[in-house]
């Protein structure tokens, strides 16, 4: 059995090549990557005998072609995916692998979604949208639905703080998420909403506690309500620890500094340059923790009563996202995912056993 | 000028405090590094080996490829581990040369807030 990991060198991918390589021993995991100084030294430090390194630039079809015929699972972690995600997904189709990505962004998930007949016409299993959010917390919402006799409403939230994230593709994210509309879902129809609109105070597990969330483009709300049938309203919001940092990001969409992908990049480049000064400037009275976290709350009715379900999570954000999509890597593997096509968590991943996979690898859902 | 005998005891009180910070232990679970602290007068050197989030062993001896390395005088490194200063900015005017990721710098820097707040 062979894992791939693309992107397999970066805060997020490194992770999964960890997880996968101590909970699947017996199997080979490669990091591919661009930066194939960086992906040894990160093999180097993780330490165990069952991982290779593997040069790649995604950009080349025909070499994404090769290393993926050679896998039964790929993981695909490079971001931003608004961008790559068109690019890696059909390939791994086209080569008849397994995949399972983090996509967290909103557009990219929509269009993914359109590659299942494709999917399905070639056999082939992709669990998008596998992380910490989207991920985690379409297995909650999956988990709560399940434990009700209707649903009706699934808010989920994020916490993501600057102190615990260094890759260049999650800040391009933000700013991508943060600016014109977000998809929402409510009364039953999916709806456009201003990001960084519908300001909420939301309590997050200790000791982030009580930080004020708000829209933001993410992929729940675009396949919740495909596979949790009959709920009314599914809604996202998130924040960024400090909380001085969201004036930051709203100033700069206010101001059209991100508005297109040369701005965003340079922008975006400019900032992760330096996130010690940045914490800093913003930081100076909230020191940011290096944690990040989620929320989910699923509120229906259970024999005729009102009932609510909420659970949230905190670790550092490249566990939260890593451990996620190594788990669902291996359940493909282990033919624990009978669906074939597009989907996302809450359609294939059984939620007691993703919790339990959870726990051993000390990442706690606590009930709020 | 602070003495070799006042620099380990602090930074054995510091280890001590980070160990039992319940905040620390919940929130460093994935953090495991190697990271040395190098002094200039007195000239000292200890390893640091965090294991999730806990120091699991501190031995005065260098290790070569560490994780994160400081350095800086033995008053200004003491005090940051007192919780006297605050690393950043020291890091930020040039007092304290710290080697490491930006992700362990901020780590680092929140440990030292949490512990002393």
């Amino acid at each position: 059995m062979k894992f791939v990991v693309l992107g397999g060198a970066g805060d997020m991918g490194s992770e999964v090549v960890a997880d996968l390589a101590q909970f699947s021993p017996e199997s080979k995991v490669a990091i591919v990557d661009l930066r194939k100084d960086v992906a040894e030294k990160k093999a180097k430090s993780i330490g165990l005998p069952n991982i290779v390194v593997e040069q790649c630039d995604v950009n080349k079809r025909d070499d994404v072609l090769k290393i993926l015929k050679g896998a039964q699972v790929v993981v695909n972690c490079v971001g931003p995916f608004y961008k790559y995600e068109k690019v890696i997904l059909p390939l791994a189709i086209e080569a008849g692998t397994g995949y399972v990505d983090i996509c967290d962004d909103h557009d990219a998930t929509e269009r993914a979604l359109s590659y299942s007949d494709m999917a399905r016409s070639n056999n082939v299993t992709a669990l998008i949208g596998m992380g910490w959010t989207p991920g985690i917390t379409n297995v909650l919402a999956r988990l709560g639905s399940d434990r009700l006799d209707k649903v009706e409403s699934i808010n989920i939230y994020w916490v993501g703080s600057i102190a615990d994230s260094e890759g260049l593709a999650v800040t391009k994210h933000v700013f991508h998420v943060i600016q014109g509309t977000a998809p929402s879902y409510e009364d039953h129809q999916w709806i456009d909403v201003n990001a960084l609109s519908g300001n909420e105070d939301v309590k997050f597990p200790d000791p982030i506690g009580v930080q004020n969330a708000y829209y933001v483009g993410h992929p729940e709300p675009v396949t919740i309500p495909r596979y949790i049938k009959g709920v009314k309203n599914v809604t996202l919001k998130g924040t960024l620890l400090p909380k001085d940092i969201n004036k930051l990001g709203k100033f700069l969409v206010d101001t059209d500094a991100v508005s297109t992908e040369k701005k965003l990049n340079a922008v975006s480049e400019f900032l992760s340059g330096d996130l010690v000064v940045l914490s800093n400037l913003f930081g100076s009275k909230d020191k940011p923790l290096p944690v990040s976290g989620l929320r989910v709350d699923v509120h229906g009715t259970k024999s005729g009563r009102q009932k609510t379900y909420s659970w949230g999570a905190i670790d550092s954000m490249s566990r939260l996202t890593g451990i996620p999509a190594s788990i669902g890597a291996q359940m493909m593997a282990k033919g624990m995912i009978k669906q074939i096509g597009v989907i996302p968590a809450e359609a294939c991943i059984q939620p007691e056993h993703f919790i339990e996979e959870l726990k051993k690898r000390d990442i706690e859902i606590e009930e709020m | 000028m602070v003495t070799l005998e006042t620099l380990i005891n602090t930074l054995n009180t510091f280890v001590k405090k980070v160990n039992e910070n319940m905040t620390l232990k919940k929130i460093l679970k994935g953090w495991s590094k190697l990271m040395v602290v190098r002094t200039k007068d007195p000239e000292t050197v200890a390893t640091l080996k965090i294991e999730k989030g806990t120091v699991v062993d501190v031995k005065l001896e260098d290790t070569p490829g560490a994780d994160i390395t400081l350095s800086a005088n033995a008053d200004v490194i003491n005090d940051i581990f007192t919780g006297k200063a605050n690393p950043s900015r020291l890091y930020l005017d040039g007092t304290l040369k710290v080697f490491a990721s930006q992700k362990d710098q901020m780590v680092l820097d929140s440990i030292v807030d949490i512990v002393w707040k």
